[in-house]
């Protein structure tokens, strides 16, 4: 590899695999509606209905362009997608892949969804879950929040 | 502090880090048996668990016999116990608690660490307090610097921490919400702080339902979904205390840590508390309707409305508590509660909704 490089700079972001981030970032499922939650930030993440069904794929290890190939579409935005889940520290780039085929019940929530893969986040507990309870908090009307200042 | 410990370095003047912790809670447990033995328990019955306290006379003492509901019912079959003893230092063979170190404190790390070896801990770092449990063994400990250091909060959810850890190893939860019932059927009121949901327990049991409390509830999955007394406290802010007719009815009552009025669910409900609620929905109460209306809410909205709160002031390991949340919310209908302003009105749209099963 060269100076200046990294492996993401020579690998297909379409071919790429992706892994959940952690043992911390956990998820549920309700009839396609999916929630993520990072236990040791304490952000939640709401997951539209296509963005669920390729939350499944990628933690199984599918990449962009085998959910595009299967799914018929761009693999284009769904290679974005996964980048915006790793931007919230929810996914992280294997690089070499998995090559594992995308599961065809969630090729076909992602084909039904009808929407486009959106995340919305939720973090008004995340300062208090990343705060060290002992040294950077103090006590307010309720629970302990961090300390400001 | 054993010498491996110090050996490690990390017994620095006395403190305690991640390498230490482990050594140092069994150390309080051992010292919960050679010191509590000379107080006197008491014993309470509560669902699925009997629960003997050893602590010196106090405030602490009396708040758990004003707050805990026991079982007023049989007791049943499969119960476990748990042991809790409070110590302070001063009492005969007691050493004052030792302070958490320079190292970063995670709850949810260090009970990952204390895991392995069957226990669980929380430091509160203000009032120097341990609390430690060993949950196969049903024994814990409280070790605190003086008889009255312990957390504002503590006097109206006495030994919610070690309740937490007790019934999360039998999975089952204390839920932060509250409870609405009528004969024997009910809802759970999840949400954040402000959002209505004790104003709307106290309208309801003013106007003739029950519950089995506010703030904090038993809830257990096993068959169908429902709720169980633990604590009789209610809370008020001025505001509330005013708009919902309390003074006239109970007179004033001090105000708590919070600022806010703090009274018993038997101070105003019509009948006993109920051994238990069977859950028929969660409600999201919103303020700021002029009418009381419900309106479907998603799983997703109903655990997103139970889950943080709960996992964060519960210490200890989270991911079982997020599924136990999640499993809550896909079990049992959602909506959002909009309130309207009349006390009277809200309990009645509850009552009709509560006898009907839907909206």
């Amino acid at each position: 590899m060269g100076e200046g490089s990294s492996i993401t700079d020579i690998v297909d972001p379409m071919s790429q695999g992706y892994r959940v981030a952690s043992r911390d970032v956990v998820s549920e499922s309700f009839d396609g509606d999916v929630v993520v939650v990072d236990l040791a930030t304490g952000r939640y993440f709401s997951l539209s209905r296509s963005a669920g069904a390729l939350w499944d794929m990628f933690g199984a290890g599918a990449s962009p362009a085998s959910i595009g190939a299967a799914a018929g579409s761009d693999p284009a935005p769904i290679a974005a997608f996964a980048e915006t889940l790793c931007g919230h520290g929810l996914l992280v780039r294997q690089p070499q892949g998995s090559g594992a085929a995308p599961d065809l019940s969630a090729i076909a929530r992602f084909a039904a969804a009808g929407d486009a893969p959106e995340v919305a986040v939720f973090d008004d507990l995340a300062e208090l879950f990343t705060a060290d309870p002992i040294h950077d908090v103090e006590e307010p009307a309720g629970w302990p929040v961090v300390k400001q200042g | 502090m054993g010498i491996a410990a110090r050996e490690r370095g990390d017994d620095r003047a006395g403190t305690i880090g991640s390498a230490s912790v482990a050594e140092y809670a069994a150390a309080l447990l051992a010292m919960a048996d050679s010191a509590g033995a000379r107080l006197q328990p008491t014993r309470i019955q509560l669902p699925w668990l009997d629960l003997t306290v050893r602590l010196s006379e106090g405030p602490l003492k009396q708040a758990i016999a004003e707050t805990i509901v026991p079982l007023t019912v049989a007791a049943g079959q499969d119960r476990k116990t748990l042991s809790v003893t409070i110590l302070h230092a001063g009492l005969s063979g007691v050493e004052a608690p030792r302070p958490w170190g320079d190292e970063p404190y995670f709850p949810h790390e260090l009970n990952r660490r204390l895991g392995p070896a069957g226990l669980q801990a929380s430091f509160s770092h203000d009032q120097c307090l341990w609390q430690v449990m060993s949950s196969g063994e049903g024994r814990a400990v409280q070790l605190m610097q003086g008889p009255e250091d312990y957390p504002p909060w503590e006097p109206g959810a006495p030994l919610r921490v070690f309740l937490h850890w007790a019934y999360a190893a039998i999975g089952r939860r204390l839920v932060h919400g509250g409870t609405l019932g009528l004969d024997g059927r009910g809802v759970l009121l999840a949400g954040a702080g402000g959002a209505g949901k004790s104003g709307t327990v106290v309208a309801g049991l003013l106007s003739g339902l029950a519950s089995v409390g506010d703030d904090y509830v038993l809830v257990d999955l096993s068959g169908g979904v429902s709720a169980a007394p633990l604590y009789g406290t209610l809370k008020q802010d001025p505001a509330g205390y005013a708009r919902l007719g309390l003074a006239e009815r109970i007179g004033e009552r001090p105000l708590n840590w919070q600022g806010k009025h703090q009274f018993h669910v038997r101070d105003i409900a019509v009948g006993p508390i109920p051994p238990r609620l069977g859950l028929q929905a969660i409600l999201i109460p919103k303020t700021g309707a002029t009418r009381t209306t419900l309106e479907p809410a998603s799983a997703r909205d109903v655990l997103l409305a139970l889950a943080p709160s709960a996992l964060w002031q519960m210490p200890g390991e989270r991911e079982s508590g997020f599924r136990f949340f999640a499993t809550l919310a896909g079990r049992l209908p959602g909506y959002v509660l909009h309130l309207g302003p009349e006390p009277a009105e809200i309990a009645a749209r509850l009552r009709r909704f509560i006898e009907d099963g839907r909206p």
